[in-house]
């Protein structure tokens, strides 16, 4: 008896099967280690992350916050990782403030449809709410921190992802100058578009070798670069004189029904921007489709070149001062109509009253706002000189109020306007229309620098509206200062000129933008539009506007009220005066207050 | 049962020893201080062992300091639970084997017990939905599916070996075979543990094969083997069919491949030399079970091609000495004894190993001596206890009982080696 010889084959059998699986091991491990490895060298790679900057504030001149960023926090879940979706879900709706049937049905999407497989798939992410305020964070942040080892804590697959949030707190205030942000991030339109690098700061990195969990391995590489917060930006905007021109715009919007009505207030003797208002507006907290679709977000201050009308004769009165010696004498007849090249050209006066408004000089053309007489003054200066002065005013190049770039590209878009070129000679219509603005178009930044000009007795300010820059911790890095472009008239011809304004205010055509207790130089305007499609001057869609500045003699205001298309009435006088003299009126005591603090 | 323990003779020669003009004792000193054991085989534990805390520490230091604070604390609990092994692993080899055997079937019933223990009382343990583990007191839990696989192996020799006894293998021997390994499958099997239970399956059939049934009969149950385990996978929970599904239709469903491929990375990583230790990278959370089922891959990270086909051959090395045993041996309880240890040592290192390099479907049967897991490297030292003391003396018969031996002079029970005294 012993062990049978069958058990001592099958022994060096089985043993020998076991060898030749080792073998094929041994092949298998040299396939992988030694011949395949060479691709499989990623996990050495150091994970980069952004540190996300925070985006600095946009402040009116006193320091008023108009655009801020915030610390908020975004509630996540996984719903796979929730354990009873049921009780999180009225958990959550207490925190959260929203219905209960809500959460428990995003809780449920536990599969998600993956359209490029074309299975479904575990989804491990829904947003439950965003931007939750720091204190709602806490109480959840309690509810996400397990009590002991054993048991999971009552959120268990609830996740809460710091961010940052711009927030608007004066909401519609100067939204469309102020734009908005994207869902990234960046600055889509206005201020928060042109001085994006500055207000975006610079991302930092955390560079690590990470774990599965994605936390930095100790003692290995890790390395932090803090990121540089944005800068802050203080606007020369006054959020006061910004609140009056708001709320008397808003008042005749809804009056007139205008496409759009804007106001400017500028400080003639700087060039500063006081307010810059454009309705109706937008919330930039939360920007609809329709804001975008409707032109609530076009910032038409700057974005809209119109043909001015009657505001322009401001400019041929001016240069009438200059060129034409006889200004002071001259007197030519308004018949209502005549008959100039080709065309034949009408004051307003005759539409109304079939008649002109008689004999007057270029002091009585503005008063009235005669068509007639002014063109014959842009007639005897010749269209060359008078399209200098148009040029020298500003008119034809963007204004620059935004400030420019370091390679001198403006930071926002801005419409130029169109100037032409040069007056046909061989029709005398084109002057003659220029003359009383038509056949030129301006934006309503470009009109009412040109205006300051004028009230700052000849010299032409760079208009602008960032008075500081400021670093995270405060320190000023840029202040702009007034700039002189040019001097475009004499002193004498300025006061010419603005001794026109306070008689059409006066006397004229202006009387509802007087303003009690100041002297007020102002000019209406009424312009006839181009509709789409049409090869002539609608009879029924109109730029209204009304430009002036007080006091006359010392000016510390120049306003703008522009109305495209207003319904009801549609003169200057009517629809945009009675905003002038809204805005400067209270803007006055606005300043005194200033003053006397 | 008798310990072996030096007759008061040898406890003379070993205080001579220290004389320096009487070399000749020393060989009677060695003697009495280890037993006469394979030395290789003693050495290759040692190394596997010891080896194996090292790796074990690199493995598992990230996921103690993670759930528990402690580098040390997977590492410490190793230690304690070797410590423990190689104390039973002594005491095992020790033993008189042909007591042994007269107890297996108590030893078998008694594993019985403790499975039945663990799904049917409180002193179950259930974690992460599996109910594999019994409560200890002062102890960490036990997992008696372990203990089951060596009784089960001791048991079937026994059987077997008396089977073997007879002159052929008959249908009857398969029924035995089948009442013994059945009760135990089937315990294990609703654990769930379907890897044990596949690894108990296939161990019986190896030893089986050896045991001499014929190749008809060996056909015939392999077919009846596979139609059983079609209706077993409709009884698998949707986890183990997921990963089978997964290996074989392939796709990542739900992550099951995952295991595998940041295992099979790990290996390529690795290279030929490796990062060195505790280097590797996937242990960091990348590869789930680094420090158990899929140690071997943190080998291949860290020590490269060399480690793992240094762990491979150390491994080769101690199922061919099983082996090897089994064929020296004259009695068939030894032979397959030594042979079923050795087939359970070989069936867990190809599957783990095939596991991480993805030539089999993710399951968690954990690397001999390496693994994180107390009771598998108690059981496993244990296993080695039983091939040591047959290595004492391959050519001694255990069932004719210990008499024989004293009437043959071989009365302090150790294997008669001629001259070996006189070495």
């Amino acid at each position: 008896m012993g062990v049978q010889k069958t058990t001592k084959k099958r022994t060096v059998f089985v043993l020998a099967f076991w060898l030749v699986c080792i073998a094929g091991l041994v092949g298998r491990l040299v396939q992988l280690q030694a011949i395949a490895p060479a691709r499989e060298k990623q996990s050495n790679a150091l994970d980069e992350r952004d540190i996300l900057p925070r985006r600095g504030a946009i402040l009116s001149r006193a320091g008023v916050p108009l655009a801020l960023t915030i610390d908020r926090f975004d509630v996540t879940a996984n719903p796979p990782a929730v354990p009873n979706r049921a009780q999180a879900a009225v958990q959550l709706a207490a925190l959260l403030g929203l219905p209960k049937d809500e959460i428990l049905k995003k809780l449920s999407k536990t599969q998600r449809w993956n359209p490029r497989t074309r299975a479904w798939e575990k989804n491990h992410y829904v947003m439950l709410k965003e931007a939750v305020p720091e204190a709602v964070a806490a109480n959840i942040r309690g509810l996400l921190t397990p009590k002991d080892r054993k048991t999971l804590p009552p959120l268990y697959g609830i996740e809460l992802r710091e961010r940052h949030l711009r927030y608007y707190p004066l909401r519609q205030f100067a939204a469309q100058l102020l734009g908005y942000l994207n869902d990234a991030g960046a600055g889509v339109a206005g201020l928060e578009s042109g001085y994006d690098e500055e207000l975006g700061g610079v991302a930092g990195k955390e560079i690590a070798k990470r774990d599965a969990k994605k936390r930095a391995i100790p003692g290995e590489w890790h390395e932090v670069i803090p990121p540089v917060d944005g800068h802050d930006i203080v606007l020369t905007i006054d959020d006061g004189i910004q609140l009056i021109a708001e709320r008397a715009v808003e008042v005749a919007q809804r009056k007139y029904r205008p496409n759009w009505m804007c106001a400017l207030v500028m400080r003639p003797r700087t060039g500063e921007v006081l307010a810059m208002t454009t309705k109706p507006d937008f919330d930039p907290n939360r920007v609809t489709v329709q804001d975008v679709s409707a032109g609530r977000t076009i910032n038409y201050a700057t974005r809209f070149a119109y043909e001015p009308g009657s505001t322009f004769k401001l400019i041929t009165a001016a240069a009438a001062v200059e060129r034409v010696p006889t200004w002071d004498v001259a007197r030519y007849n308004c018949e209502g109509v005549r008959q100039v090249g080709k065309h034949s050209i009408r004051c307003w006066i005759y539409w109304l009253k079939r008649r002109g408004h008689g004999i007057g000089g270029l002091s009585d053309a503005i008063k009235d706002s005669c068509n007639l007489v002014i063109c014959r003054f842009a007639q005897e200066m010749g269209g060359d000189s008078f399209l200098d002065y148009i040029r020298n005013f500003g008119f034809g190049k963007p204004t620059g109020v935004f400030g420019e770039r370091k390679d001198g590209r403006g930071r926002c878009r801005e419409a130029r306007g169109i100037v032409p070129a040069r007056i046909e000679r061989k029709d005398p219509a084109h002057l003659a229309n220029i003359s009383f603005g038509q056949a030129v178009m301006v934006t309503p930044m470009q009109l009412l620098t040109a205006v300051c000009a004028i009230a700052n007795e000849g010299v032409l300010m760079k208009p602008y509206l960032v008075r500081e820059i400021r670093t995270s911790e405060g320190d000023v890095i840029l202040r702009h200062r007034p700039q002189v472009v040019r001097r475009v008239i004499a002193r004498s011809t300025a006061r010419a000129v603005t001794s026109f304004m306070v008689r059409c205010v006066k006397e004229g055509t202006g009387k509802p933008g007087a303003v009690p207790g100041y002297e007020v130089a102002g000019k209406t305007g009424t312009a006839q539009k181009v509709t789409k499609g049409a090869k002539t001057y609608s009879g029924s869609a109109y730029v209204s506007s009304f430009v002036g500045f007080l006091p006359a003699r010392r000016p510390e205001l120049a306003i703008l009220v522009v109305a495209d298309e207003p319904k009801g009435s549609y003169y200057g006088s009517q629809v945009c005066a009675p905003v002038f003299r809204e805005i400067a009126e209270k803007s006055m005591i606005r300043l005194k207050m200033i003053a006397d603090h | 049962m008798r310990a072996i323990r030096p007759t008061p003779e040898e406890y003379t020669f070993s205080y001579a020893a220290s004389e320096p003009d009487r070399p000749h004792v020393r060989v009677a000193t060695v003697r009495v201080l280890l037993p006469a054991f394979d030395p290789w085989l003693l050495f290759l534990v040692f190394v596997l062992t010891f080896g194996g805390l090292a790796m074990l520490f690199s493995a598992s230091y990230a996921i103690g300091i993670e759930q528990y604070q402690s580098p040390f604390y997977f590492v410490i609990r190793q230690a304690v639970w070797a410590a423990l092994g190689f104390a039973a692993m002594l005491w095992v080899s020790c033993l008189d084997l042909s007591r042994l055997r007269a107890w297996s079937l108590v030893i078998y019933l008694g594993v019985l017990i403790l499975l039945a223990a663990v799904l049917f009382t409180p002193w179950g343990m259930t974690h992460e939905h599996v109910r594999r583990w019994l409560k200890l007191p002062f102890l960490p839990p036990f997992q008696p599916s372990e203990l089951a696989k060596i009784a089960l192996v001791l048991v079937l020799a026994h059987c077997l070996g008396l089977a073997l006894q007879h002159a052929h293998f008959s249908w009857w021997t398969w029924l035995g075979v089948v009442a013994l390994s059945a009760p135990v499958v089937g315990l294990i099997f609703p654990e769930p543990h379907l890897s044990t239970a596949v690894l108990i399956v296939l161990t019986t059939m190896v030893m089986v094969f050896l045991a001499g049934a014929k190749w008809r009969q060996m056909g015939l149950v392999i077919a009846g083997v596979v139609v059983l385990s079609v209706f077993a996978y409709s009884l698998l929970t949707p986890y183990q069919r997921e990963r089978i599904k997964s290996f074989f239709i392939g796709g990542d469903h739900q992550g099951s491949n995952y295991q595998a491929q940041q295992s099979v990375r790990a290996l390529k990583e690795g290279g030929l030399w490796g990062k060195g230790f505790c280097q590797s990278q996937r242990k960091l959370f990348f590869l789930p079970a680094a420090h158990t089922d899929f140690i071997f891959a943190i080998i291949g990270e860290e020590f490269g091609l060399a480690g793992t086909l240094l762990t491979l051959s150390l491994f080769g090395c101690l199922i061919f000495k099983c082996y090897h045993l089994a064929h020296q041996c004259a009695d068939p309880f030894k032979s397959l004894l030594c042979a079923g240890i050795g087939t359970l040592l070989a069936l867990q290192v190809l599957i783990n190993i095939g596991v991480a390099t993805h030539l089999l479907p993710t399951t968690g049967v954990p690397l001999p001596f390496i693994s994180s897991g107390g009771s598998a490297l108690l059981c496993t030292l244990l296993g080695m206890g039983l091939v040591l003391n047959v290595s004492r003396s391959p050519r001694e018969w255990t069932w004719r009982g210990h008499d024989e031996d004293i009437a043959r002079r071989r009365w302090h029970g150790r294997t008669h080696l001629p001259g070996v005294s006189h070495r």
